[in-house]
This record gives structure tokens, C-alpha cells and sequence, in this order.
């Protein structure tokens, strides 16, 4: 069973200015090669940089997390995290019940704020806030 | 390519479980059902129009026996946690064509409706290869957890046993499992 091509895109701003866009770039998507995500982590170690600022982009649509300048006055995170959610009936050929999600996490010391957005409809988001101390596995799921 | 993820029921040959298949349980006999209480003496991949997909495979059967024990294909009592890989029932592969990890991997049965509810009129066990207890996987809230691989690779396999009995008559059908993972 496949699960659809995700409609959305991170991007990342980076401690030295670039901008990298997943599927793009140093985070093209290419057969045998890592993911997006992990040449971006390598990509970072390699270089000694870091995410200034983290979203997601659908489109027009931008979800923003915290960046180290937040807006708002908000809070600035220590790290970001960001990963896709399978949820599927595998043995159903009616795939109606199957849910897609990519979430982009902004970590802070104790706790991290995850945002959630559903790949199948795009408008619908949803914000968590994760205790780290009293989620061991950090997923908040 | 895009995610993809692949259900095979693994025996004397692996028998691919698509879309539309599903597993069927019986005493023995593909069609036969299982007495309320029971489990299962037999595995079969079942198509959509009701005939035994697996019939010349063979596939592995995992038979609850106590919390820690099973039956392997009609065999003795043995500890769960002999299970190997290769007699595992099913074989459930996570692919991508780049490198991608997989993590917080849960299963679990459910009504066909509401994945918080217990699957009706019957007991679904699971365990992953290696688990030394079968966990009654009941709803969202009682899934079996899987072990995360971190390693980036363009596939992971898990290893996964089963075993149903009824708790009341009649066929159950409506019954799902569901499963659930993060990527990246």
C-alpha cells in the first residue's frame, strides 16, 4: 500500500543565513541517498550550524513555529524536530479511515511544542505542548 | 516514490496481504470456525471473494497458549520469546526510496469504527518478535508498541505474532488492525 506523496514542505532557516527547503537543494530527495530530514541534520554537524527558524509550507500557507527571534515575544526553542505520522487500517482497500500527519516540534529545555498540521486537509492544525519530563519517549503520541 | 508499506503473511512461502485481503483465523480447516474460547490453529490470507489466498504457503500460526507462552504451528508449548524472525506470521515492511527512520510504531485490533474500542466479540494477542508477553491489544489506548529503528534505511521490517479467539459466536469480520507510525 502507498501512502501519498506529503503535500507539505519544512523549511528551515539556518545559522548562516541559507535557506533550506525539504526537497530541494542539500535537501533534495534522491533514491538511496538519506531523506531530506537527516541531510539536514548532516548537513548541520558538518558545518557546525543551526536552525534559526522553522515552518511549515503548504502553498501559500505558512505554520510558523518559535524561531530563535520569535515573534510575539515569545520564547526561544533550543532545537526543532520534525516528522511524519502514519495512521492506516492496512488491511482495508477502503482507505477512508487512514491519516496522515507531519508534525514540527520546537524543543525546549523541559518541554517541546508540536505542531500538527493533517496532510490530507491541510487547513486543520492542532498545537501540543509535551511535558519531557513525564513523556520518557518524548513523542507526546 | 512515496511511502510505501507492504503485509505479508510468512509460511513455507510469504504470501503478499493487499488492500483488500484480510486474516482469517480458523481450527484448522481454512472456513472452519474457531470454538468461543479457542484460538486459533490455523493462519490464512483470505481475498475479498472469500477463497484461501495462502492456501499452498503454509503459513505460520502463533497460538496463545498462556501470557508468556505459544503454540508455533501446532507444536509444543514454547516461550513466546523463541519466536524467530523467519517464523514470525506476519512481515510487515516499511519502505521508502531514501534513507528514513521509523519510530513510536504501534498495532492494535479494533471494532472497525472507533479505534478506541476493543474489537468485538473477540481477543486479539499480539507480540513483536522477541517479546516475551502477548499483549492483549485492544484499542488505541492497549496498543502493541514496537521497537523504533533509528538506523536510516530505505526498509524496515518488523516482525509481528498474532492470535484471536472468540468471545461470543458468529463471524467477526468488522474487526481491524490498525497501525500507526511516525517517519522522518
Amino acid at each position: 500500500m502507498e501512502i501519498k506523496e506529503s503535500k507539505l514542505k519544512w523549511i528551515a532557516g539556518l545559522s548562516n543565513g541559507e535557506t533550506i527547503i525539504e526537497g530541494e537543494g542539500i535537501a533534495s530527495k534522491v533514491k538511496g541517498e538519506l531523506s531530506p530530514w537527516w541531510k539536514l541534520q548532516e548537513y548541520l554537524n558538518k558545518n557546525n550550524l543551526t536552525i534559526n527558524s522553522f515552518y511549515l509550507a503548504c502553498g501559500g500557507q505558512h505554520f510558523n513555529l518559535p524561531s530563535v527571534n520569535p515573534k510575539f515575544n515569545g520564547e526561544k526553542p533550543l532545537g526543532y524536530n520534525c516528522f511524519r505520522m502514519v495512521q492506516t487500517d492496512s488491511l482495508v482497500g477502503d482507505n477512508s479511515k487512514d491519516e496522515l500527519y507531519i508534525c514540527a516540534e520546537a524543543i525546549y529545555k523541559d518541554y517541546k511544542v508540536q505542531l500538527w498540521v493533517d496532510e490530507k486537509d491541510t487547513r486543520k492544525c492542532w498545537v501540543n505542548v509535551i511535558n519531557l519530563e513525564e513523556n520518557s519517549n518524548g513523542t507526546g503520541i | 516514490m512515496a511511502l510505501t508499506q507492504d503485509w505479508k503473511s510468512q509460511g513455507t512461502t510469504a504470501t503478499t496481504i493487499d488492500a483488500t485481503d484480510s486474516i482469517a483465523f480458523s481450527n484448522g480447516t481454512f472456513g472452519q470456525p474457531i470454538q468461543v474460547g479457542s484460538y486459533n490453529d490455523k493462519t490464512h490470507v483470505r481475498t475479498s471473494g472469500g477463497t484461501d489466498k495462502s492456501a499452498s504457503n503454509s503459513p505460520h500460526n502463533t497460538k496463545y497458549l498462556t501470557s508468556t507462552t505459544m503454540s508455533l504451528n501446532g507444536g509444543a508449548s514454547a516461550n513466546l520469546s523463541t519466536l524467530t524472525t523467519a517464523n514470525s506470521p506476519l512481515k510487515i515492511t516499511v519502505s521508502e526510496s531514501v534513507n528514513i527512520t521509523v519510530t513510536g510504531v504501534k498495532m492494535y485490533a479494533y471494532d472497525g469504527t472507533t479505534t478506541t474500542n476493543a474489537p468485538s466479540g473477540m481477543n486479539v494477542y499480539l507480540a513483536e518478535q522477541g517479546d516475551t508477553t502477548w499483549k492483549l491489544a485492544h484499542g488505541s489506548g492497549n496498543a502493541l508498541s514496537l521497537n523504533d529503528q533509528t538506523t536510516p534505511a530505505t526498509s524496515h521490517n518488523f516482525y509481528v505474532a498474532i492470535s484471536a479467539s472468540p468471545t461470543s459466536i458468529g463471524v467477526k469480520s468488522a474487526n481491524k488492525i490498525r497501525i500507526e507510525f511516525t517517519y522522518q
